[in-house]
């Protein structure tokens, strides 16, 4: 079974970022930083965290601290679960 | 008063054909939206190059000449009856060109920059003076079909290097905190946040405040 992590990079490497060789940043990489993820998908990672993990994400919950890397992504989830 | 409603029904006219007419209620009439004010340091802006260098792009500022001159190519009337609105109202617009037509326009306001300070309504709403070397950046729209592009970041960031190398110090914008595609775009171009505010809106009647924060995040006296 994949971790949270592993879930993450599978999705956006593959839906976001359309790397053939998975994610090629370490979890803590920033994504605004890198422009990794941008204005247009970050709803697209939104909407698949809240179906991945049957978690709702309210509007104020999309920030920097819970957003901004694989890390502070998968700790934001597991505190919704 | 006649062109408000002129360009209010082209609205709902190129919203109807773009199947966007419950997008435009949505952005008319809303009760307690939450409003966040941001703004950048222009001089923060360290080596970035232009965007659209080397790209099939253009990104050129619009003026009365090319509007009443009808050289620029806008996807819908509506978006050119904004411009000329907006122009008239002394408001500089950009617009990125691909293929000669315009796919997007973004534009700004310098309210002390003008030979009469322009009073703008969005800064009385946000609360916010612009000092002299402040500009406000008031809209961008993309045409519905170069969405998903990746292309707003880059065309705000065309905006602010043309401000930067104009002199300018200092840019204010604003976006809805349910807005996650804007907030994340003002977060790349690394803005920060002043004091939230609360606005309910119904068409053309607006009514702000009650602060949501009580704290700034910066000082907003910039001179």
């Amino acid at each position: 079974m994949q971790t949270i992590e592993e879930t993450l990079r599978t999705f956006i490497a593959e839906n976001i970022i359309f790397s053939s060789d998975g994610f090629p940043y370490t979890d803590e990489t920033s994504f605004l930083e890198n422009g990794i993820v941008d204005s247009t998908t970050v709803l697209e990672l939104v909407l698949f965290i809240e179906q991945q993990f049957s978690i709702s994400i309210k509007d104020s919950e999309v920030i920097p601290e819970n957003f901004d890397s694989i890390s502070c992504l998968a700790k934001f989830i597991k505190s919704k679960a | 008063m006649f062109e408000n409603i002129s360009l209010f029904m082209q609205l709902i006219y190129t919203s109807i054909a773009e199947k966007e007419l419950q997008h435009l209620i949505r952005e008319r009439v809303y009760f307690k939206r939450v409003v966040v004010p941001v703004t950048l340091d222009l001089t923060s802006l360290n080596g970035q190059q232009n965007p659209f260098q080397n790209t099939d792009y253009q990104f050129v500022e619009l003026n009365s000449e090319d509007l009443q001159a009808n050289t620029r190519t806008f996807s819908t009337r509506s978006r050119y009856l904004k411009a000329l609105r907006s122009i008239n109202n002394g408001l500089r617009g950009f617009v990125l060109l691909k293929d000669g037509k315009v796919i997007s326009d973004i534009w700004c306001v310098a309210p002390q920059g003008a030979d009469t300070p322009i009073r703008h309504p969005d800064l009385d709403m946000l609360g916010i003076t612009c000092d002299s070397g402040d500009a406000y950046a008031e809209f961008i729209y993309i045409d519905p079909a170069y969405r998903g592009k990746k292309l707003a970041v880059p065309i705000f960031l065309s905006l602010l290097l043309t401000l930067k190398r104009e002199g300018w110090r200092r840019i204010y914008a604003y976006y809805y905190e349910d807005n996650i595609s804007s907030k994340w775009m003002h977060w790349m171009l690394k803005f920060e946040e002043l004091p939230k505010l609360s606005l309910s809106r119904f068409f053309f009647f607006k009514k702000t405040q009650k602060f949501i924060s009580a704290k700034p995040s910066i000082e907003r006296n910039h001179s």
